[in-house]
């Protein structure tokens, strides 16, 4: 068990965004985060990751608890984060954005550099390796995020909606790019509104609603579940 | 880092840019062009300096005086007081720059953006109240005169002053290069996605300013010498180091690094000819100066010109 | 510690305050609507100081009553410099740096025009009331600066008042707090930035003419009063009008006791030192960002 959330509380002075969650991430598995808009995924990323403090419950990272640990500290210990809205370094080329993420574990320049062109070469991206992050679409931009929160060589990905925006076979393709990125050991926790690749992708889904775990289970399970149903398609469809 | 492109290039036009700057005074020997490179030179380091933290770092302080009346001032009490010697009040200088530059930081790098600049521009202000009103110890308003300075004539500060600023842009150029250059980059560009990469943000924001800091503080010192005589209005002058090492920049190129030799060789020219043309309206045709740059120019030279060009 | 001394250091704070208030509340419009820091604020101070200075000294006209001229002219001067100069700036995206160096470059172009046409000299104006106090008990006042409180105080009640029961004035609040949506919902959002400014500059320029019977006027008098406006924009909050009273009195206050208890030179630094004691514990001001 790589990641354990237990009790998981998040309350904006009134509006509660996150309620009493509970789930663990398995190593090596694929946990896909769904929900309506609002439901609270990105919300769980910014605790799992530090950028938020929980309200109530705690999060534990190979058995010891993380929260209080600050974003930088918690992605020197393997967790790793992208952004919904993507963030580039705009006036840095692709390779030195990734760079950027490689450095966090190669302290040496030269190295850095050598690390992050295998991750563009990985991730698809070499031959825009001296593109500048401002010019590219949007579909190169998620690609970009992905590159460089990979460089940080993590253990836990958390992967905010990096196919959202693109087109079939831009989707496509992502789904492979993380098939590949789970191969090579790491353990990914992925928000997707797009249903086939998730469902596609997922080992296991969970689906939170209203900050709330409505669901956790197989994807065949999830698809199938009433109150998931109803949640996203709205009463009528549920009682189909 | 993306010069290295061009770099051939450029290499050679620095190396042979250095070669005739270091010859200069043992050709000409007029005092004027000796002084008013001088200036450059000073202005050069100020502006490399402040764009280290404002231009690539993203931090934008308004009230870098602190840094170069405290240098100042360490230099010449430490020799006037204690009789240390001027030489290693430069560097006295440089490390009394950082020092300061760590609470000043702690605090001010708490708020962003105008905030940020503002608190600094407080502190400025502060020390030189403090500065004012302890006379004891530092003269207060009578300021300090420095009957030997650290060398006489104007080819030593010259060769002195040439000196630090081949130092100062190494170890600029240096940093840029590694993953330090890289993480104050990042925090100008996104200090979110910044911490997501796992760079401690305000770690690098307080080293980006000692750095800054030493050398503005060696400046400090090196002013003192040179002009002899320093007092807190001078050194601690919001209008005359603070808001000049912006413009600086500005003018030359916010954010890249030939930027600020640009910038301060067509202010420290401008200015003289104001001086010279304009006499008592000098500052006001300079000030109208700031707003056409600001309104006409705004990238700066460097920067105008690697957008024309697509360069880097 | 005596009483009546006391309460003469707090009254006189407060009146003062009232001056401080005045001019940090417009500032703390521009920063709230245009979000630029402006340097020069402290030059429309001393334009205002100089106008009131030349209708006395030429044509007799009592300071208060020029008021009613500098703030008309503060106002269009305001609007000048916004729409040929800043606005153009904001409107290219140019960077914070930039738009404090556009504002303090604007500032000396001021203070160098004032030293032209009026040299460095000291000037004060001298009426029949200058040295006059009022007495209320032990306490004693000068007449002036009640004056000057009273009228403050009226002008920043006005000034509320406009920003909430008028249309531009809900404008203007539109734009700061979201100036897109404010651009949906159709305001002109340029022409909101132009009054503004010119508002702010007025009001500025309103103090000026009030300081004029107690103070002194010259050319750079402009850099310590636009100090002493960061601190108590800081202080009371940005963007709150309510904060810029809270704010100036408290300056007005710390500076007075610094001046009575600790020394003359250092009062200044006081209100420094509270300055940065806000920005470590509550950034957000005393006040908070109680939106005006």
């Amino acid at each position: 068990m790589l990641l354990e959330v237990n009790g998981l509380t998040k309350a904006f002075s009134g509006l509660v965004a996150v309620k009493d969650v509970d789930f663990i991430v398995k190593k090596g598995e694929i946990l896909g985060l769904i929900g309506p808009n609002g439901a609270g995924k990105t919300t769980t990323f910014s605790l799992i990751s530090g950028f938020l403090k929980p309200t109530k419950g705690n999060i534990l990272f190979r058995g010891k608890t993380i929260e209080g640990i600050t974003p930088p500290g918690l992605c020197q210990l393997g967790i790793t984060r992208t952004f919904q809205i993507v963030k580039p370094l705009t006036q840095l080329t692709v390779l030195e954005n990734v760079m950027v993420g490689a450095f966090s574990k190669i302290k040496n320049a030269k190295k850095a550099k050598d690390y992050a062109t295998e991750i563009l070469e990985f991730t698809g991206q070499l031959q825009y390796k001296d593109v500048i992050a401002s010019s590219l679409t949007l579909g190169m931009r998620k690609r970009l995020e992905v590159s460089k929160a990979l460089a940080t060589q993590p253990d836990l990905l958390l992967l905010d909606e990096c196919m959202a925006g693109l087109n079939s076979t831009e989707v496509a393709d992502a789904v492979k790019l993380v098939m590949k990125i789970r191969e090579r050991g790491i353990t990914l926790v992925v928000i997707e509104h797009v249903m086939k690749a998730i469902m596609s992708i997922s080992d296991r889904i969970i689906v939170l609603n209203y900050g709330e775990k409505i669901m956790d289970g197989t994807p065949e399970e999830v698809v199938n579940n009433q109150q998931v149903i109803q949640a996203y398609l709205g009463e009528d469809y549920a009682k189909r | 880092m993306k010069w290295e492109n061009i770099m051939n290039t450029q290499k050679y036009l620095i190396i042979s840019f250095l070669m005739v700057a270091l010859i200069f005074p043992i050709v000409v020997e007029n005092e004027y062009v000796l002084h008013l490179l001088i200036l450059i030179a000073m202005w050069t380091i100020l502006g490399s300096t402040w764009n280290l933290l404002g231009g690539y770092a993203g931090q934008v302080s308004f009230g870098h005086a602190a840094f170069f009346g405290i240098g100042a001032y360490t230099a010449c009490i430490l020799n006037t007081k204690y009789g240390v010697s001027l030489w290693s009040g430069l560097l006295y200088a440089g490390i009394a720059g950082t020092i300061i530059s760590v609470p000043i930081g702690a605090i001010s790098f708490r708020l962003r953006g105008p905030y940020l600049s503002l608190s600094v521009l407080a502190f400025a202000a502060v020390l030189r109240l403090i500065t004012l009103d302890w006379a004891s110890f530092t003269g207060g308003a009578v300021g300090i005169l420095l009957v030997q300075p650290i060398v006489s004539s104007k080819a030593s500060f010259y060769y002195l002053i040439v000196g630090l600023a081949i130092i100062a842009l190494l170890v600029i150029n240096n940093v840029l290069k590694r993953r330090m250059g890289y993480y104050f980059i990042a925090l100008r560009e996104d200090e979110d996605a910044a911490e997501a990469l796992g760079i401690y943000t305000t770690r690098y924001k307080l080293l980006a300013l000692s750095i800054s800091a030493f050398f503005t503080g060696i400046m400090g010192a090196f002013y003192a010498n040179y002009t002899s005589y320093i007092d807190p209005y001078i050194v601690f002058s919001i209008g005359d180091v603070s808001i000049a090492m912006v413009l600086v920049v500005v003018l030359g190129g916010i954010g890249t690094f030939w930027g600020p030799l640009f910038g301060s060789t067509v202010v420290v020219l401008l200015s003289e000819c104001f001086r010279n043309y304009f006499a008592g309206a000098s500052v006001l045709v300079y000030g109208a100066l700031i707003i056409i740059v600001i309104m006409f120019l705004p990238k700066g030279i460097v920067g105008s010109f690697k957008k024309r060009f697509k360069i880097a | 510690m005596d009483l009546s001394i006391l309460i003469q250091t707090i009254a006189s704070g407060v009146m003062v305050g009232g001056l401080y208030a005045l001019i940090a509340l417009g500032m703390t419009l521009i920063f709230g609507v245009m979000r630029i820091i402006n340097l020069a604020h402290g030059e429309f101070l001393m334009v205002g100081m100089y106008v009131s200075y030349i209708l006395f000294t030429h044509y007799g006209v009592d300071p208060y009553l020029s008021i009613f001229v500098s703030m008309p002219i503060l106002f269009c001067l305001g609007i000048l410099i916004q729409r040929y100069i800043i606005l153009p700036v904001i409107k290219a995206k140019a960077p914070g740096e930039n738009q404090i160096l556009l504002t303090a470059g604007i500032g000396l172009v001021m203070t160098n025009a004032a030293i032209l046409i009026f040299t460095s000299d000291y000037h004060t104006v001298l009426t029949s009331y200058s040295n006059a106090t009022v007495h209320f008990g032990n306490i004693s006042l000068s007449k002036p600066l009640v004056w000057d409180f009273l009228i403050s105080f009226g002008i920043t009640g006005a000034m509320y008042l406009f920003l909430m029961k008028t249309d531009i004035g809900c404008s203007i609040r539109a734009v700061e707090q979201n100036i897109d949506s404010a651009r949906l919902m159709g305001i002109n959002t340029d022409r909101i930035m132009i009054i503004t400014f010119g508002v702010g500059a007025a009001l500025v320029g309103a103090a000026g003419t009030l300081f004029m019977p107690i103070y002194y006027v010259f050319p750079a008098i402009g850099e310590a009063f636009t100090l002493k406006a960061f601190i108590v924009v800081v202080l009371g909050g940005m963007g709150s009008a309510l904060g810029a009273l809270v704010g100036g009195i408290a300056l007005g206050v710390t500076e007075q006791f610094g001046a009575a208890y600790i020394s003359m030179g250092l009062k200044d630094g006081l209100g420094f030192v509270i300055f940065i004691l806000v920005l470590i514990f509550k950034p957000s001001g005393l006040v908070g960002k109680s939106r005006f």
